[in-house]
């Protein structure tokens, strides 16, 4: 859910998607600790619509203390996502260990699934699915995870380094 | 988990989503299910997955990779998203090449542990280290080429990216401003992650304003340390602290060639009767270039 929330305020442009979901789960912790119980069903629509609201203050708090130069900032310092750009080299040595570490089955499918991305990408899918025995919507999620897991790696394998 | 594939039309509309094209009317709808709907959920993943590659492998052209560029990538979070995907692709492109056929393929995968083991007796003794050497040595130098094609389409992307953000952003208020290409915070504890800043091959300088505290303590000078090596790299002449919102700014114009692609720190010190003074801060940033 954490996640979800991150991603919901990252589309909408906010410039701390990770505060904001932060702030979200507070709310909703608080709201707990008060009635014991959301009567929200399902309780994923409670938490968007919490989110909704953080959202609207968020972005009245923002007009009100007024952008610094906002469309200048190539990438503003202090958000998380900056890091991306960390030593090439090094984010690359980590990749290749955290392909390394994966289970070869879980490695093979990664590779089979993402390689050569400009061609007949489709097809080699199609037939990758057919073999493990799963639709290609199965077989795209079990690769999404894997590939989040991976950037996870990566993440904590540059934090060490 | 079900998931049902919606028909293109559909994938077509979440693509609008992602790059921040539809009304809010018809992204609200879309948020609360990005939130709720685990099928959905999934969904978009696949489809956002999908589109950051056709960016990363250079298939997306025309309008929407303009739109990717300025609505996309303005988020870090986002333009981690794609900076990770250029490599990993390259990576598992790598990996592909030295993987065995996957499992499942019939006689083949069946017999190939035979064949492995009939390669390795037939070639003791048979001068197999100096061709193994040999192919190591040329998987090395292919793979080193292969990283460092996917580093030069990650620097050109940045580079075009800066490019294309420098042209559409407005243009400066009446007095000949300096082109900005960043502006940087001081350093504070919780802020560790180091802004990019792009810098194009035909750049002479780089224009870099600093977020000062205050007006009153100009001049300043600003130095360029390497934090690898500890090394000032560059020392600005006097610079003076102008007026701005919210926060007053030192305008630090900064040698192109000095800027490798690394991490740096502009270091901003006060200035005494021709001397160093205070320590004002730190701003550390990182140059990406094609």
């Amino acid at each position: 859910m954490r996640r979800r929330l991150v991603d919901y305020f990252d589309r909408r442009s906010r410039p701390a998607p990770d505060l904001l979901a932060d702030e979200t789960f507070d709310r909703i912790a608080r709201t707990l600790e008060e009635s014991g119980f959301i009567k929200v069903t399902p309780p994923a629509r409670y938490c968007y619509v919490v989110a909704r609201f953080v959202l609207l203050e968020d972005i009245r708090a923002h007009r009100r203390s007024v952008p610094f130069d906002e469309a200048r900032l190539t990438v503003r310092p202090g958000m998380p996502a900056a890091e991306a750009e960390d030593g090439t080299s090094q984010s690359l040595d980590c990749l290749s260990r955290c392909l390394d570490r994966l289970k070869p089955a879980d490695r093979s499918l990664i590779v089979e699934y993402y390689r050569d991305a400009k061609r007949e990408r489709i097809n080699r899918r199609r037939s990758l699915a057919e073999r493990l025995g799963i639709t290609m919507n199965a077989l795209g999620i079990r690769a999404w995870r894997l590939r989040a897991s991976l950037q996870a790696c990566v993440d904590a394998c540059r934090k060490r380094a | 988990m079900m998931l049902r594939r919606e028909p293109a039309r559909d994938d077509d509309e979440l693509i609008r989503y992602l790059l921040g094209e539809l009304t809010d009317d018809q992204a609200e709808s879309l948020d609360e299910r990005s939130v709720v709907d685990d099928d959905f959920v999934a969904r978009l993943r696949l489809i956002e997955e999908d589109l950051v590659d056709a960016y990363a492998t250079g298939r997306l052209a025309g309008d929407r990779r303009t739109r990717f560029e300025s609505f996309y990538l303005s988020s870090p979070r986002r333009l981690k998203r794609a900076v990770f995907a250029q490599r990993f692709l390259a990576a598992v492109d790598n990996a592909a090449r030295d993987s065995p056929a996957p499992a499942g393929h019939g006689r083949a995968a069946r017999w190939l542990p035979l064949t492995i083991a009939a390669a390795v007796v037939l070639s003791i003794g048979s001068g197999w280290m100096l061709v193994r050497d040999a192919r190591l040595r040329t998987d090395l130098h292919e793979t080193q080429q292969r990283l460092a094609d996917a580093d030069r389409q990650t620097a050109r992307l940045f580079g075009e990216l800066a490019q294309r953000t420098a042209t559409a952003a407005p243009a400066p208020a009446q007095t000949a401003a300096p082109s900005v290409a960043l502006v940087l915070l001081p350093q504070t504890r919780g802020s560790s992650v180091p802004p990019i800043l792009a810098v194009g091959v035909e750049s002479s300088t780089v224009t870099i304003e600093l977020a000062v505290a205050a007006l009153d303590r100009s001049p300043y000078q600003a130095t360029l340390r390497d934090p690898a090596t500890n090394s000032v790299l560059w020392r600005s002449d006097d610079l003076t602290a102008r007026r701005a919102e919210p926060a007053p700014l030192v305008t630090v114009t900064v040698p192109a060639a000095s800027l490798k692609a690394q991490h740096y720190s502009l270091e901003l010190f006060t200035r005494r009767n021709g001397r160093t003074g205070d320590f004002v801060g730190g701003y550390p940033f990182q140059v990406l270039r094609p």
